[in-house]
């Protein structure tokens, strides 16, 4: 057992740093990739409420609930892409790294980790750089529960994982599911209170979106991030548990399909 | 020692699902190499992607305790991007090899005289190349069993020779299951002889009776539900 955990260790680290060279290495700007994309949607969403307002600086000087508009869409927007990405690069690992399954070492489980981990060091990154840039151009907030934000952040971390590799196995076994990937997370984009807040929708709505645990984690990490805002209406019971669903699903999949699903038919 | 245990491997065909293996008990004693002969399709390669963890079976087991390479010239983990000598840190990181990796590099930079192209990434190889540096990495790092499925020398004469000799330098330590539908080769390398034959493997320990029987089959279709079907 000890021996195992030793040598996942040394595998995952092998790729990881593979990862770490192609990932970015094909892109002209390399590493500054990962950093565009949310700016871009902070910009297009403060834009558009710009446009709303009728004036361009009414985007950025919107207020929801006590929370100046751009820290509030770093706030959900941050959480959301690194739990996208992590399910889309965790399904897309067995097939990515096929080539490496023949070194026997290397199992799909170690590919699936180091990708989960490449994305969490990017998100911290990203995290950090984003509010530092909102914080120097004028967008200030304390942290108001850096510990309690820290473990929704690790829950929400653990979650992805448990369903990037559900959706992983899935894809694997039935191939025409992956063109429904995308709509999906669109549509997740739109239900998971990234640029609204559960709070001002109308109660008789509220009680649909409330089924979608991405916007508990997304609220709840909000009221640990802004000293004033309220989410009294999410459970961090109900995430709780579908964390240990969706890893305990993730891990069962895994255990009972990989083999057939590596297997040539 | 490698034991195949009821082990049966199916796949699926116009005409239905072909058995290339079914219920296959074999040993393949310690120290001796094999050779695995069969016409094109008999299931040669499944065999040894079954052996090396790469395929696995519908249903029963290889037992082993031996270190089993990656089929030997096997170059699906190459990424392009990366050069060789990225390709060769990553694998000596994986088989936890950190203290040789110096070695291994000297070694597979001098045998596969890569040159310059060595710092390169092996999109930029020629399929020449990429075989040399897959034959050799396989080559730097030691192994109870090397795979290798077909043909083994590539390249120029002046490589084929090389890859001989250490091959024959590795043998001394090591074993080898070699796939193949040359005899020559077959019996230059192996004691004993395995024949997929019907979703059956037939050992033969003689290597003039193997033959024997193999020019008997040699003409008979692999895939039995197609004959019919003609």
């Amino acid at each position: 057992m000890l021996r195992e955990i030793k040598q996942m260790q040394t595998v995952v680290f092998a790729i990881f740093l593979r990862e770490l060279k192609t990932r970015f290495g094909k892109y002209r700007l390399g590493y500054l990739w990962a950093f565009i994309e949310p700016f871009l949607h902070i910009a297009a969403f403060v834009g558009i409420r710009g446009i709303v307002a009728g004036s361009l600086r009414g985007g950025a000087d919107k207020i929801i609930y006590h929370v100046d508009y751009p820290l509030f869409l770093a706030a959900g927007l941050l959480p959301f892409f690194m739990f996208r990405h992590i399910v889309i690069q965790v399904m897309n690992s067995i097939e990515a790294n096929k080539g490496l399954f023949a070194y026997q070492p290397v199992k799909p489980i170690d590919a699936m980790i180091s990708r989960w981990i490449l994305e969490g060091v990017i998100f911290i990154f990203l995290w950090v750089i984003v509010f530092s840039i909102l914080h120097l151009i004028g967008f200030k907030t304390e942290i108001k529960d850096p510990l309690g934000l820290i473990f929704l952040y690790l829950l929400f971390y653990l979650f992805s994982l448990g369903i990037g590799i559900i959706f992983c196995i899935i894809v694997n076994i039935y191939e025409e599911i992956r063109n429904i990937i995308p709509p999906v997370m669109l549509l997740l984009f739109f239900l998971s209170a990234i640029f609204y807040s559960i709070n001002i929708i109308p109660r008789k709505f509220q009680i649909f979106l409330l089924w979608n645990p991405i916007l508990h984690f997304i609220e709840l990490s909000r009221a640990r991030l802004f000293p004033l805002y309220k989410a009294d209406m999410c459970s961090l019971e109900f995430i709780m548990s579908c964390t240990v669903v969706s890893l305990f699903l993730g891990f069962s999949l895994y255990k009972l399909k990989i083999k057939e699903l590596l297997a040539s038919e | 020692m490698i034991e195949l245990v009821n082990l049966t491997k199916s796949y699926l065909t116009k005409f239905g699902r072909h058995y290339v293996y079914k219920n296959v008990n074999a040993i393949f004693p310690e120290g001796k190499n094999i050779g695995i002969i069969g016409p094109n399709g008999a299931g040669k390669s499944t065999l040894l992607k079954l052996i090396g963890r790469i395929d696995y079976p519908d249903s029963g087991y290889i037992l082993t305790n031996k270190k089993i390479s990656w089929p030997v010239a096997f170059s699906g983990g190459f990424q392009g991007s990366l050069t060789g000598d990225e390709i060769v840190r990553f694998v000596c990181r994986i088989y936890d090899a950190n203290g040789q990796v110096k070695e291994i590099i000297n070694f597979v930079k001098n045998f596969t005289e890569l040159g310059d192209y060595f710092e390169m990434p092996v999109k930029t190889y020629s399929a020449g190349m990429r075989a040399r540096l897959a034959f050799a990495l396989s080559m730097a790092f030691d192994f109870d069993y090397y795979l290798i499925d077909e043909v083994t020398a590539v390249g120029d004469g002046n490589f084929k020779k090389k890859c001989n000799q250490i091959l024959k330098e590795k043998l001394k330590k090591s074993n080898v299951i070699i796939a193949s539908h040359s005899i020559n080769l077959i019996s230059r390398f192996s004691d004993i002889i395995a024949i997929p034959y019907q979703a059956k493997l037939i050992l033969f320990n003689n290597i003039k009776e193997a033959v024997k029987f193999y020019e008997g089959i040699r003409n008979s279709s692999a895939i039995p539900e197609l004959a019919k079907k003609q």
